[in-house]
């Protein structure tokens, strides 16, 4: 009880910390100056203007919310070095692990709520002006989102445990883009271009290995929305749940990792 | 619990970053006792510190508070730490940092809330502990890093340079702060420059010279001993501070 009761307020006071900082408002104001620059682009356009602006809303706030996590997730230890608090906090308040478990659930926290907040507008803004507020799968598309930035989060924090802040945040920024892509390298290996220069085979192999990694693009609803209104259950669960794993897997290794550094 | 039984163990401590910093140091703590570290910079005083708490670990050897791992929770509890630089939070107030403080120990909430706001008062953050500390002086920050080391009521407390940078009221009023905690059986270890603080506050000087205890005893003692030296020239080592005949 006392492990959790210690890693909820370490995660409140992440929260109201990002809350306070730079980055975490000017990431609500910008968020909110960019929907009525969505609304025009659905506007303007000729065909499904409700599917435009769903597309545009949920991308927005999915690339938001994806270089938010791994920015915080890979600055907070050093951040929190620099300053001092970590020493304090784990010299006489909390163990190293509730400190992972804390900041890990604080920055996820933080940006989830941004997450639901954009979904709600963008729901109230479609109802109003598209009269269409959405279905499940704009709901099921946020949820799987809010898993995929657990595991951002997490890994950021552990590779900044290995590499210096800045290089960490790139590094995975660079892994992001080519876990959503896998199957698009894929393709494109598998066309004629490279069938003739015969290395195709290995590339494919080098690709596939890539499935052994998170399932980001599994994660990846939004080329889904407007054309189905509901995606499996049982299949949305179980994508979840492999996408939960993978979250606290990393959390695991990097409360492994925090143990053996120096502060 | 023995009054004079060890608070801080260390048995062959060993600590090398990419040069030797501590070689088999071998030194106890005994409860109630207020011992000043001492030693150059870079002597090793923020590092032996950092070890003790456990927030670097230690190559070889053993080192134990009240018997136990430094990372140990039960012990964590009891031990209180005040970094040089004082460990804050800008975006919050002391206030709010305190109160978050207060959520990270297993005290009764009801006597914290007591107790927080008798340190603010006594620390004079009463009105000014509401504002952001990104605006705080470094007096103010150094007593709301005291406040928060003095919220769950530590036994043991570890005071890294606690006088630095402070104006000379300030000293004072913290000299007076640390000599009052001396006389209610708190065991503290001060890191310090300062001479005049180690002979109001200690009762042990610890001497630590490139990782190695050179001197260890009474205050009165130990301070002597080190004013002979410096007299005498004779050299510790080589002058840290080079040769500067001949340059002014």
């Amino acid at each position: 009880m006392v492990f959790f009761d210690r890693v909820f307020w370490l995660a409140s006071l992440r929260c109201l910390i990002l809350l306070r900082q730079k980055l975490g408002w000017m990431s609500l104001i910008v968020g909110g100056a960019l929907i009525p620059l969505v609304l025009i682009v659905a506007r303007v356009s000729f065909v499904g203007p409700a599917k435009i602006f769903w597309d545009f809303s949920l991308g927005i706030s999915f690339l938001l919310q994806i270089v938010l996590a791994s920015y915080l997730g890979s600055h907070v230890l050093d951040e929190e070095r620099a300053r001092k608090t970590l020493h304090v906090l784990c010299a006489g308040r909390m163990t190293r692990v509730q400190w992972v478990w804390g900041q890990v659930l604080g920055t996820w926290a933080f940006i989830t709520a941004m997450n639901f907040i954009w979904l709600l507008v963008s729901a109230g803004l479609s109802k109003a002006i598209f009269a269409d507020a959405g279905s499940w799968i704009h709901l099921q598309t946020q949820i799987f989102v809010a898993i995929e930035v657990a595991i951002v989060v997490g890994a950021a924090l552990l590779l900044s445990m290995f590499l210096r802040s800045a290089l960490a945040w790139m590094s995975l920024i660079s892994v992001l883009i080519l876990l959503h892509s896998v199957s698009y390298l894929l393709t494109i290996l598998k066309s004629q271009i490279f069938q003739v220069s015969g290395e195709a085979e290995a590339y494919e192999y080098l690709f596939k290995a890539l499935y052994f990694l998170p399932p980001l693009e599994w994660l990846d609803l939004r080329v889904f929305v407007g054309y189905e209104e509901f995606f499996e259950w049982s299949q949305f669960l179980s994508i979840g749940a492999l996408g939960v794993a993978w979250s606290l897997f990393f959390v695991f290794i990097a409360q492994r990792r925090i143990e053996r550094l120096d502060f | 619990m023995d009054d004079l039984s060890p608070v801080l163990s260390i048995q062959g401590l060993a600590k090398s970053f990419s040069t030797p910093v501590f070689r088999d140091l071998s030194l106890e703590i005994k409860s109630q006792q207020s011992v000043a570290l001492v030693g150059a910079n870079g002597a090793g005083k923020s590092t032996f510190i950092k070890i003790i708490l456990g927030l670097v670990g230690a190559d070889s050897g053993s080192v134990k508070i009240w018997g136990q791992d430094p990372r140990n929770s039960r012990v964590l509890e009891r031990v209180g730490y005040l970094p040089e630089v004082s460990g804050f939070w800008p975006e919050l107030s002391a206030r709010e940092m305190l109160f978050f403080a207060s959520k990270f120990t297993d005290r009764n909430q009801e006597e914290l809330v007591e107790r927080r706001e008798n340190l603010l008062s006594v620390l004079g953050l009463k009105n000014r502990g509401a504002r952001r500390m990104d605006g705080y002086s470094k007096g103010m920050l150094q007593r709301s890093g005291l406040a928060n080391l003095l919220l769950h009521d530590p036994e043991f407390l570890v005071l890294d340079e606690p006088m630095s940078g402070l104006d000379p009221r300030a000293q004072a009023k913290l000299r007076d702060i640390l000599s009052r905690l001396r006389e209610r059986g708190k065991t503290l270890l001060i890191s310090s420059h300062s001479l005049e603080d180690i002979q109001k506050l200690c009762d042990r000087v610890i001497v630590l010279e490139k990782g190695a205890k050179v001197l260890d005893g009474e205050t009165s003692q130990v301070l002597s001993e080190l004013e002979r030296k410096y007299q005498s020239s004779e050299p510790w080592d080589e002058d840290p501070l080079g040769d500067d005949s001949g340059f002014f």
